[in-house]
């Protein structure tokens, strides 16, 4: 490959005739089955989901740079009914499916706030508000940024970030005519993220969110969130050589 | 000829940065399936840590901003069960004032033997609105009395409250004087405690033992809106979705026209209420008779300076803050 790159001695010009059209051919040869089989794996490992190392890989975000795969673990979920003769037993099956609804919001906003290096290389998280309200969306942007996200200069700090494991309680507040009006939903998050001088901070964020149900759709409203990042070590056996999928050691949690 | 040859250069060079990219990007890809790795020593934290790491914190509920004060008429009916709740007297009447933009608030009680005009019905003790008219009556006659527009109202019997202070788990407050009242099942000694669902509804009820009688029962029930506000703002701080459980046990057991979106919004809201700075006063009156009725004459004078205070902000001037009917209790506690 060095000698491709080599810049090539002068030649005449019957030469350089000669040495193009020596050329042209097997290089041809080689881009296309390159591509096409290059072009086939890809296919069938995104078809299949196949292949544990890059299965933590599932898109590739706005800035093309993949996002390791993460999915929070619904955990135990309580209604909470407000009419005067609430049935708590028959309100669980709907606080259960108000829960599995919030789940693939709160995936989307934790992983565009610690996991989408498209975001938090640059410092840059509009993704992970798009499920908030406005006014939450601008606190959360604003002064919660630090909290709420990796921060403004994780992109100067970290090389390699990686979900480790989340898991989701819910409360689910019903208004008096049963139907699921609102999610407070305690989060713990967990990730491992390899700093550029190749030391390790285990990324911790919990609390409490809040969402609405607004026309069919679910909506962060509110938030209580803490940071706990602490030191840890590095991962006993950082097997992958993919960017960003050192979480194969760490893992990520189920599917919900 | 000499820019076709070196366009030709440029592409081939560019045909095998792509082959060689091409080339990297399916090494990677093949050996990553197959379960190719770099072996990589462990790395150890530093002993010193190189980058600070802070607990840190951030919150937002939506919360009412607005310098416009809120208006709430709480009410305590005295249904007993099987009573029609909004058919029986109102014998705990409350004026809430929330100014959300400074933080504060405003208890205002009145006595239930109140003897007021009652729009569409004439003069009448003011308990009885409920009777003709139910909450919406309450509120025309507060209104009437007052000038203040209620924005809401919020309702409660003796069952419903006792079930609301068991369903959050008992009402933690300081007692302020020791109140036994056979009326009103009440044999409390002073002091900080736990009140269960039916010791809370007694010293809600509780008038024989208090030297003002209904006056200083209408502050005592101020006051049990003020432990109730303390112990949900620890629970907030604690875990925040706290808020649920109190929605839920006061809705349940409490009827209102405050939607659910807008009560969220004032819980959230009087989560971050200073308590210090909630103002708990009863509109100060004397007794006397109607005919063979027993009767409390508010003072007026005082009544409407209050009003017209409140209704500017929520929140009363010190000169407007009428003296503690058991001021005397306190004072020998």
């Amino acid at each position: 490959l060095a000698a491709r790159t080599k810049t090539p001695p002068p030649v005449n010009r019957s030469e350089r005739r000669s040495h193009g059209k020596k050329r042209k051919a097997p290089l041809a040869l080689i881009v296309v089955p390159v591509v096409l089989i290059g072009a086939a794996i890809a296919l069938v490992l995104v078809l299949t989901g196949n292949g544990d190392t890059i299965g933590h890989i599932i898109h590739v975000g706005g800035g093309g740079e993949p996002i390791p795969a993460f999915d929070f673990k619904a955990a135990k979920v309580t209604p909470i009914g407000t009419a005067e003769d609430a049935d708590l037993s028959a309100l669980q099956p709907k606080a259960e499916a108000a829960a599995r609804a919030t789940v693939p919001v709160l995936d989307d906003v934790f992983s565009g706030a610690f996991l989408d290096p498209n975001n938090w290389k640059d410092g840059s998280y509009d993704s992970a508000f798009e499920h908030f309200s406005d006014a939450a969306s601008a606190s959360a942007s604003g002064p919660g940024l630090p909290t709420i996200t990796l921060g403004a200069a994780a992109g100067d700090t970290y090389d390699t970030v990686s979900p480790s494991k989340g898991s989701i309680n819910f409360d689910v507040l019903f208004d008096r005519d049963g139907n699921a009006f609102s999610v407070a939903a305690h989060v713990k998050f967990y990730a491992l993220a390899q700093r550029k001088d190749d030391t390790y901070v285990a990324i911790v964020s919990h609390g409490v969110m809040f969402l609405r149900n607004t026309g069919g759709s679910w909506q962060v409203v509110g938030f209580e969130m803490k940071r706990n990042d602490h030191e840890t070590e590095a991962p006993a056996a950082s097997t992958s050589a993919g960017p960003s999928a050192s979480s194969t050691s760490t893992g990520a949690s189920g599917a919900s | 000829v000499t820019a076709l040859r070196g366009a030709h250069r440029s592409r081939s060079s560019a045909i095998r940065r792509a082959a060689l990219g091409a080339g990297l990007v399916i090494a990677w890809v093949v050996g990553s399936t197959l379960g190719v790795t770099t072996p990589v020593a462990p790395k150890h934290a530093a002993a010193t840590p190189l980058f600070q790491i802070e607990p840190a914190h951030a919150g937002f509920t939506p919360a009412l901003d607005g310098t416009e004060p809120v208006f709430i008429l709480v009410l305590g009916s005295d249904a007993r069960p099987g009573e029609t709740i909004t058919g029986e007297r109102a014998d705990s009447i409350h004026i809430v004032a929330l100014n959300a933009a400074k933080g504060r608030a405003t208890i205002l009680g009145f006595p239930r033997d109140s003897w007021v005009p009652i729009p569409g019905v004439g003069t009448n003790k003011i308990n009885s609105a409920m009777v003709d008219g139910g909450p919406a009556l309450m509120v025309k006659t507060i209104e009437s009395l007052t000038g203040l527009h209620m924005d809401y109202w919020a309702l409660t019997w003796f069952d419903g409250f006792e079930a609301m202070i068991n369903e959050i788990g008992g009402l933690q407050m300081v007692v302020p004087f020791a109140l036994h009242d056979s009326y009103a099942h009440a044999d409390l000694e002073p002091g900080k405690q736990v009140l269960n669902g039916h010791d809370a509804l007694a010293f809600a009820r509780t008038r024989h033992a208090l030297p003002e009688g209904d006056f200083g029962r209408s502050e005592d029930q101020g006051r049990l809106m003020l432990a109730a506000l303390a112990q949900f703002q620890r629970e907030f701080q604690q875990d925040p979705a706290a808020v649920f459980k109190w929605l839920g046990a006061g809705m349940r057991n409490a009827r209102t026209d405050i939607p659910l979106d807008q009560l969220m919004t004032l819980a959230f809201t009087g989560a971050n209420l200073d308590g210090r700075h909630v103002t708990n006063v009863v509109v100060p009156g004397s007794a006397g008779m109607s005919g063979n009725i027993s009767i409390v004459n508010l003072d007026m004078t005082k009544l409407a300076a209050m009003s017209k205070d409140m209704g500017k902000d929520g929140l009363l001037a010190k000169k407007n803050v009428p003296p503690s009917p058991n001021a005397s209790l306190l004072a020998s506690s």
